[in-house]
């Protein structure tokens, strides 16, 4: 085989480098998380490692979180608090895993409808897989700033240990840390209206105008409304308990 | 009714998902029996019939209708064999890749900047326009190994289809035709092309 050849070969073998972790596809990759989202099958493959990142976000900051709650002088739920630090972390997972999947869960049928109704004719398949990589892709954003937080948190903590008068304010960023999945879920709404952007430009065959933005703005409201009160709910149990 | 009840019902639920997802062979099974909401819609949407007919290359669609109306009725294949549908599903999409990869090089191809009797034009110097010609034949080339592969690809789908139908009225056992789709399986990558296609078929 001459050289030439050789490159011919090459240049026709178009075959795809290594497949992307999950986190690259959600971040870098988005063409190729836009065509796996696109197709049913493959979709099928890519759902339970977008759970697993949503789960592992959550878990990374349940650790965080129901680590530091054992340290605030004036945590809430106390009950979590003044628990063995292994049962606060757990308590933090459940609650957390309970108001957003649960939110995720209760909302996908509405989301659909909402879809419809918004113009965009798709499948139930592709709304749910749309809005796991948003929060997927919100989870990875969670992952970012937990750093940030954990030296927060730590560096007033260090300073309540030293001095009493820093306790309260210890115990205020503490309690803050419970907003941080939700700032994190921002990213959520964001990767949404891409998606269903996209989407709107791949079916305009019936001339209706698909109202994305809509779709989003509602989706948004909903898990804003939802989610917290979910997770609170959760967490106040758990506290009692 | 009772949180106990209803938690039951849900897990029962989700059991029915996991079996259904096993028996699809998909993955994530041990998450669907907690989370059976979110893998309910890729289970129903994978499921769908005739995935490989979901091709808009007419010429594709036709082949792989040809062969699995052929699989249908043919020979039973072994168990461990691979869903048929799904396999001419994912050699359908191999070629219209094939297919589309080519559309966009005549595309190229058909630019006016790129007639092969304006080439010499412009005032560029002979180096410039000696590659540009050979830039263009290697176009050319690779255009026409494309066009080989797709052919040779529907030619290898047309051959198995009337193999299949072979063997079903010599009663020859699925073994062979089982063998037949998974080579021309592994001939398809995941991005959908197809590697050894154009080769002539042996014997």
């Amino acid at each position: 085989m001459t050289a030439a050849t050789t490159e011919l070969t090459e240049l026709t073998n178009f075959a795809p480098p290594d497949r992307p972790g999950v986190i690259d596809l959600l971040l870098r990759h988005r063409a190729i998380a836009d065509d796996d989202c696109a197709d049913a099958e493959r979709a099928a493959r890519l759902l339970p490692r977008l759970v697993l990142t949503t789960v592992g976000g959550v878990g990374a900051f349940s650790l965080v979180q129901g680590l530091l709650l054992t340290t605030a002088a004036h945590a809430w739920p106390a009950g979590l608090a003044e628990a063995h630090p292994l049962l606060a972390v757990g308590g933090v997972f459940a609650a957390f895993e309970f108001g957003l999947m649960g939110t995720q869960i209760a909302a996908l049928p509405t989301f659909y409808f909402h879809a419809l109704l918004a113009g965009l004719r798709t499948h139930a398949w592709r709304i749910t897989v749309e809005s796991l990589r948003a929060r997927a892709t919100a989870s990875v954003v969670l992952l970012g700033l937990l750093p940030i937080y954990l030296a927060l948190a730590l560096g007033f903590g260090l300073l309540a240990a030293g001095d009493s008068r820093w306790a309260e304010l210890h115990s205020a960023v503490v309690l803050c840390g419970y907003a941080l999945p939700l700032v994190a879920g921002l990213a959520a709404p964001l990767s949404l209206l891409r998606a269903f952007r996209r989407m709107a430009g791949e079916r305009e065959e019936d001339g209706r105008r698909p109202m994305p933005t809509l779709l989003v703005m509602a989706w948004s409201a909903l898990f804003t409304v939802m989610a917290p009160l979910g997770i609170a709910r959760m967490l106040g149990l758990l506290g009692a308990l | 009714m009772r949180p106990i009840e209803l938690l039951v019902i849900y897990l029962l639920i989700g059991g029915g998902v996991t079996a259904a997802m096993a028996r699809a062979d998909l993955p994530g099974k041990g998450l669907a029996l907690l989370l059976w909401p979110l893998f309910l819609p890729t289970l129903l949407g994978s499921a769908g019939p005739e995935p490989a007919l979901r091709t808009s290359d007419p010429r594709i669609a036709a082949a792989a209708r040809e062969l699995l109306a052929a699989l249908r009725d043919g020979p039973a294949l072994p168990a461990p064999a691979p869903d048929p549908s799904a396999t001419v599903a994912g050699v359908a999409r191999g070629l219209e890749a094939i297919a589309s990869r080519l559309s966009e090089i005549d595309a190229v191809l058909a630019r006016p900047e790129h007639d092969p009797r304006d080439v010499g034009g412009g005032g560029a110097t002979a180096s410039v326009q000696a590659a540009r010609e050979e830039n263009l034949a290697r176009l050319r080339a690779l255009r026409d190994a494309s066009a080989a592969r797709l052919e040779g690809g529907l030619a290898r789908m047309e051959e198995l289809a009337t193999r299949v139908h072979l063997a079903r009225f010599t009663g020859d056992p699925g073994d062979a035709v089982a063998r037949q789709l998974a080579q021309l399986a592994a001939a398809v990558d995941c991005a959908g092309e197809v590697s050894g296609l154009a080769e002539p078929a042996a014997g």
